[in-house]
């Protein structure tokens, strides 16, 4: 007598599906998922952030460097997550010289850093790293998210080291959420004005930072019923697909390492930019020098995702009327924040995008 | 012996009456609690103790070294039933919070569920169960991000946030209040430490950069 197994779509077969799904991924160790793979090289560690050069793949095409800057909120990996779905190798492959800078696992010791530390000291001391390495004297900036903005104020604070500013899912305009028509979008921004500026003090105070983990649940409700599903339904879909169930993990994965974001960055990052919206109006102010955005004037390329349901479209596209530069250029692919980096589809398009507008400037 | 006791120390009383009075400040609501944490009495009455309220024999120094030696006093540990109180307090507001929270959080699933009742596949209609869910999923999720933006809930969030590290300071009040105890850095210590670091680091880079600058 053999065992009865479950078959159709019926929901005993689900809960078989379900068992084998706990025995296979009990089998899979951490070490098998892995993410941020593309061979680099460190060349330089300032505290605990660190500059890498990426080992070429092939000639090089596009002779300026490239300096890529993820935020403090999840970490540069979305960008490297697997070999058929990163940024960073398809930009390698179009012969870029690729360098990032990775702020680490910040945690509680760096509680007192601020935006001024990143743009004015870890980000302007890998830019000079980078001309000192290459011999060049200005280089191109790949901002993610709210590594943009940190790159945007960089641009408009040291215009004479910056050749072209590329940047992605980048929030300019913290309040153009509500010019967004999508009631899907922009849940952060709802959520972050609805907080007294106290609220936001007593946080970092408490916690030293904003927790990773809280972050984490915030984005999760922006998706409620994907968050709901994932683990359940989702799971048990891939289960049988080697391939998917990997794709699956390396997300959860990156999703999982999600560090402190630095406390006292964090209150300038939700209160300056995200209550006050002080960089379109121009009263942010870095080390005692207020950004200018119209002193951005090397080319922008500005790339957004049209279903973007944390950075709305409208507050990326609200660049265009602050900058200093006539050759701003956009782009603007479908897909969701995350799914512009990870889905195979915007993949190609992305790297097109960017690899055909930096040859063009090189 | 009550009388003997009296003779022997004749600020004894005071003193008891003090004690008094503050135990019966620790037995009061969560509220009053919160006020005494938060006020300059604790830090007074741990003062007024520990120099014995102002009668003691006056070695200052030997006192102080054996209190050193020997930890907190009185004053000490019934402020650490305080920080106890306070802490009772702020899980009960915590949990009411998220009661309420809940409350608001839970109306758009009574939302999906009539709105499904509604969709309920007519007699000749069989749609698998991935289908039903789908259609349960879709309303779901309309119905919960719509009630993510209502005031009601952003109201209740942000006050079951607020709750939340209310009750994370009042822990921290305690492992700082252990901490002490035990001779061992408070948080409190490791904040002034790494902002002092912090501090140092972009006085020695500004440095850095001024004489890298001097010498080009």
């Amino acid at each position: 007598m053999s065992p009865q197994v479950p078959k159709g779509d019926g929901f005993a077969y689900m809960s078989d599906k379900l068992l084998k799904a706990g025995k296979l991924l009990s089998s899979i160790k951490d070490e098998d998922v892995d993410v941020g793979a593309t061979p680099k090289t460190l060349v330089m560690r300032r505290d605990k952030v660190e500059l890498f050069r990426y080992t070429p793949l092939t000639e090089q095409k596009v002779k300026t460097p490239v300096l890529l800057a993820y935020g403090l909120i999840g970490r540069y990996t979305m960008a490297d997550l697997q070999e058929d779905r990163s940024l960073v190798r398809s930009l390698l492959q179009e012969g870029l010289d690729l360098w990032l800078v990775d702020w680490g696992q910040p945690n509680r010791s760096e509680r007192w850093l601020t935006i001024d530390d990143y743009v004015d000291d870890y980000i302007h001391a890998a830019v000079e790293r980078v001309c000192r390495e290459t011999g060049y004297d200005k280089i191109t900036l790949l901002g993610i998210c709210e590594g943009g903005v940190f790159t945007t104020c960089y641009a408009a604070l040291h215009p004479d080291k910056v050749k072209g500013l590329v940047l992605t899912i980048t929030p300019i305009d913290f309040h153009a959420d509500r010019d967004d028509p999508d009631t899907h979008h922009g849940f952060l921004n709802v959520w972050t004005r609805s907080l007294d500026r106290a609220d936001i003090d007593r946080l970092v105070d408490v916690y030293g930072g904003l927790p990773g983990e809280f972050m984490s649940s915030v984005f999760s409700l922006m998706t409620p019923m994907r968050s709901l599903t994932k683990y359940n339904i989702d799971l048990i879909d891939v289960i049988d697909d080697e391939a998917k169930l990997m794709n699956f993990l390396r997300m959860e994965k990156w999703l999982a390492d999600r560090p402190a974001h630095p406390g006292e960055a964090a209150k300038q990052w939700l209160k300056d930019l995200y209550q006050d919206n002080k960089l379109v109006k121009g009263d942010f102010v870095l080390s005692g020098r207020r950004v200018d955005l119209s002193k951005v004037t090397a080319p922008v390329l500005n790339v957004f995702a049209l279903n973007d349901h944390i950075i709305p479209p409208t507050c990326s596209r609200a660049l265009r009327a602050h900058v200093g530069t006539k050759d701003y250029s956009e782009i603007e692919l479908p897909g969701g924040h995350v799914g512009l980096f990870v889905s195979s589809k915007s993949q190609g398009s992305l790297t097109k995008g960017i690899s055909e507008w930096l040859s063009a400037r090189d | 012996m009550a009388e003997e006791s009296s003779s022997a120390n004749p600020f004894g009383p005071l003193a008891a009456q003090w004690m008094d009075s503050w135990r019966a400040m620790a037995g009061a609501a969560a509220g009053v609690g919160e006020n005494w944490s938060s006020s300059m009495l604790p830090f007074i009455m741990k003062r007024a103790a520990e120099s014995g309220f102002g009668v003691g024999p006056g070695n200052d120094l030997s006192e102080a070294i054996e209190r050193m030696a020997k930890g907190p006093r009185l004053a000490d540990v019934l402020d650490f039933d305080r920080k106890l109180a306070n802490i009772t307090a702020a899980w009960g507001e915590l949990q009411s919070k998220l009661a309420a929270y809940q409350f608001v959080a839970s109306r758009p699933w009574m939302r999906t569920a009539q709105q499904y009742e509604m969709k309920i596949p007519q007699p000749g209609e069989s749609p698998n169960w991935r289908e039903q869910l789908g259609a349960w999923n879709d309303l779901a999720n309309e119905e919960l991000i719509a009630n993510q933006h209502s005031e009601e809930f952003l109201v209740a969030q942000k006050q079951l946030l607020q709750a939340a590290t209310e009750f994370r300071a009042r822990q921290s009040e305690i492992s700082d209040a252990i901490a002490a105890v035990l001779g061992m850095p408070t948080q409190r210590d490791f904040d002034d430490l790494t902002r002092q670091i912090t501090e140092l680091r972009r006085e020695v880079r500004a440095l850095e950069r001024r004489i890298t600058g001097a010498a080009q």
